[in-house]
């Protein structure tokens, strides 16, 4: 009996379908090789567009007395040349301040590039979203905060990004509100993100976050704890407390201790020091060992003398480290113990390290 | 005429520092590393030397130490320029040496400012 489709004919088809194969493949690599060239092309052509408009904004940002024919010079550059040149323009803002960052400020504004930015927030695209709001980030002004926030709801993730990234740098007050609200926003906005705004926002984020911090999600409660210490807020210190204290989740607890570390204030010292008994979880004392170095607390040196002992090395190690940092109270405490303790003599030792050797200026 | 070393690897920090200076009428020795810097510094014995702290290949404490290190170089006044997130890093420049610094974001004029009067002091 033989095939029906002869060996010819499949020899056929064969080469048929290799040679339609070669030739995608080629016409791909062609397409691949010319977007690669038409990039540099690009790229070399923004560089030098760049290149002849740029001398004048760095006159603009040195802030010589020819400012005047700065500006004007780069008002009257080409729409071509203006946006290859306004991303340079707007990194410029983030790297200087007072009259050098005004002049950039009214150049943008004069070039109109703050109300397209205004406009550029409401697009479809979302790369142009992300980069209005990044402008809006860098220059500020009215409704730019409103316009920041709203974007804090982008069904896009990057754009969210953006935006937090941008209301933390414009640090206005009033975006407080709503990035701590972001934090119980489903899906939530980068927690990372949200902290540096906060952080950047500084005391006027912490009343919303104070009105957070009895939240039903542990996930939000532990942030706001976190964010109360970042900003160093001293009168939070109560409240940062209660948590230590009597929260249900040990990940509160953790972040409460720490936060209490970076505030430094001295009244909850005793509360970090009760975390670090032997009764509670073993990754609470060990923040709580650390929060008592980092606020230096010299109350604390005897009981962090004992946990040097400690038959668990996380928490040896830690309160070792903790006491090389209260100075002087803390290192002759650990040169007591160095004799029978490998923690106290590493600590020493790093302690030492840390001391510049005196410099030879004359 | 009074040379400064400028060292940044920021090219847009750069350029501005050392225009400027020069229209401040300093003469300005520019390197976009800490290494080139402190080769230039050795080689130069600038006036004063403006330095990032952080820089590729060698951060602007290194090369604060190391121009404290060697007698040559000990007395040229430094000036520190460093992100604000990382003013802790000022301490450890004061340690090596640091005369002054400045936060970034940074005013042009300020830094002159700073320039002339590290200058003054370090010529009484």
């Amino acid at each position: 009996m033989t095939s029906p489709v002869s060996p010819s004919i499949d020899r056929d088809v064969l080469v048929v379908a290799v040679g339609c194969l070669a030739v995608l493949l080629v016409a791909l690599s062609l397409a691949v090789l010319a977007g690669r060239w038409w990039l540099r092309v690009t790229d070399a052509r923004r560089a030098g567009l760049v290149a002849s408009a740029r001398p004048w904004l760095v006159r603009l940002v040195a802030g010589e007395d020819d400012d005047a024919v700065s500006v004007e010079r780069l008002a009257a550059v080409d729409a071509r040349t203006w946006r290859a040149l306004e991303p340079v323009a707007v990194a410029m803002l983030g790297k200087v301040r007072g009259e050098a960052r005004t002049a950039v400020v009214g150049l943008l504004e004069r070039r109109g590039s703050v109300e397209r930015a205004m406009r550029g927030a409401h697009r479809r695209s979302a790369v142009v979203r992300a980069r209005s709001a990044h402008l809006l980030g860098a220059v500020g002004g009215p409704g730019a905060t409103a316009q920041l926030a709203r974007l804090l709801g982008d069904r896009d993730l990057e754009v969210r990004a953006v935006a937090v990234r941008a209301l933390g740098r414009l640090a206005d007050p009033s975006a407080a509100v709503a990035l701590v609200h972001g934090l119980r926003r489903t899906p939530p906005l980068p927690h990372h993100l949200v902290m540096t705004a906060l952080r950047q926002i500084g005391p006027a984020a912490v009343p919303p976050l104070l009105a957070a911090a009895d939240h039903a999600d542990d996930l939000v409660r532990a942030q706001v704890a976190e964010a109360l210490g970042l900003i160093g807020a001293v009168a939070a210190a109560p409240v940062l407390v209660a948590m230590l204290r009597t929260d249900r989740s040990t990940e509160v607890r953790l972040r409460a201790v720490r936060a209490l570390g970076l505030i430094g204030a001295p009244t909850p010292v005793d509360d970090v020091i009760a975390a670090t008994s032997a009764r509670e979880p073993l990754v609470l004392r060990v923040t709580a060992a650390e929060a008592l170095g980092v606020l230096g607390a010299r109350r604390a040196v005897p009981v962090l003398t004992e946990l040097v002992d400690d038959p668990v090395h996380w928490v040896a190690h830690t309160a070792a480290a903790s006491l090389a940092a209260i100075r002087p109270d803390g290192v002759a405490a650990l040169a007591r113990v160095a004799d029978r303790s490998g923690h106290a003599r590493e600590a020493l030792a790093a302690a030492n390290a840390r001391r510049p050797p005196a410099t030879v200026r004359p | 005429m009074t040379t400064v070393l400028v060292a940044d690897d920021d090219a847009d920090v750069r350029d501005v520092v050392v225009f400027k200076l020069e229209q401040s009428g300093y003469d300005v020795l520019v390197a976009e590393d800490g290494a080139t810097a402190l080769t230039l510094a050795r080689d130069a014995l600038p006036d004063i030397a403006v330095l990032d702290v952080m820089m590729p290949r060698m951060t602007g404490l290194d090369v604060c130490r190391e121009l404290r290190a060697a007698e040559a170089t000990a007395g040229i006044p430094v000036i520190l320029l460093t992100a604000r997130a990382r003013e802790s890093d000022v301490e450890g420049g004061f340690d090596w040496g640091a005369d002054d610094y400045l936060t970034k974001p940074f005013s042009p004029r300020e830094l002159a400012s700073r320039v002339r009067a590290v200058l003054a002091r370090s010529r009484r």
